[in-house]
């Protein structure tokens, strides 16, 4: 497991708060995430209708963990502020290519998700901002470790696609392959460049 | 990990965050079993422990061997 001091946004502050980006979130870190974001979920749901839940309300980080944690082709990140989790982010680094850059490998976001707290759709006050941009620099930094020269592809939920647009990722439209036919962003290493200059 | 991110930056993704609702993403990859992930690096030389995902150190060697 490793660690790097990065920060957030307290929204309510406005300032920058220090947070810690974990590289290997532990099982037990991932079961206590879990709690303390369905304890919250649970609380910020009531009186909403279904259909408005967020499309990532049934996600259970424990069972990813178990799924693809200990794998070594994978890279389980997580924001930690203030004692909590903020955010997750689980990376493959398994071999696949980009659908822009012919053939050159790139790594693939898995599972992205920010704690409940931090969500526009739930709340009018989200606690805190910056824990995406923040994985998604971390994606970007892990996928020039790779050698894929800041490439990675991701299939965003629809309520997350300006996000991923906001960050210079190109939109590649809806994934007739992808179960749920999301659309697919991938970002490019010019792209990665922009985002988060070497 | 080697990530260093400058007070401009935060302030930049803040205000581009500003419009966003969310950040979610979510794959559609198929489990895979301990089996078909590629081996952790043991104690090899860095010439014998690259690119096992995609197989080209053993390429080269089968070419080489067929010379």
């Amino acid at each position: 497991m490793s660690k790097t001091e990065v920060k957030i946004k307290h929204q309510a502050s406005g300032k920058l708060v220090p947070a810690t980006l974990i590289n290997g979130v532990s099982i037990r870190q991932a079961d206590l995430t879990q709690r303390a974001w369905d304890e919250a979920l649970m609380k910020y749901l009531e009186g909403i209708p279904k259909e408005d839940w967020p499309e990532h309300t049934g996600w259970d980080w424990k069972r990813k963990y178990k799924k693809y944690g200990r794998l070594s082709a994978y890279h389980f990140f997580g924001i930690e502020c203030n004692s909590v989790m903020q955010g997750l982010l689980l990376l493959s680094t398994l071999f696949r290519t980009s659908r822009i850059d012919d053939g050159k490998q790139i790594i693939y976001g898995a599972y992205l998700a920010t704690a409940p707290w931090n969500l526009r759709q739930l709340t009018n006050n989200p606690q805190y901002s910056l824990v995406g941009s923040v994985l998604v620099a971390a994606a970007i930094e892990t996928s020039r470790g790779e050698g894929c020269a800041g490439r990675f592809g991701l299939h965003s939920l629809k309520q997350s696609e300006q996000f991923y647009r906001s960050c210079g990722m190109s939109d590649l439209g809806v994934d007739g392959d992808h179960n749920d036919r999301l659309r697919y962003f991938e970002m490019t290493t010019l792209a990665a460049e922009k985002f988060l200059p070497e | 990990m080697k990530l260093k991110l400058t007070e401009s930056w935060y302030a930049n993704r803040a205000k581009a965050e500003e419009s966003c609702m969310d950040i979610a993403a979510g794959a559609s990859i198929r489990p895979i079993t301990a089996a078909q992930q590629p081996k952790k690096k043991t104690t090899g030389t860095a010439a014998n422990t690259t690119s096992t995902r995609t197989g080209t150190t053993t390429q080269k060697r089968v070419r080489r061997n067929e010379k």
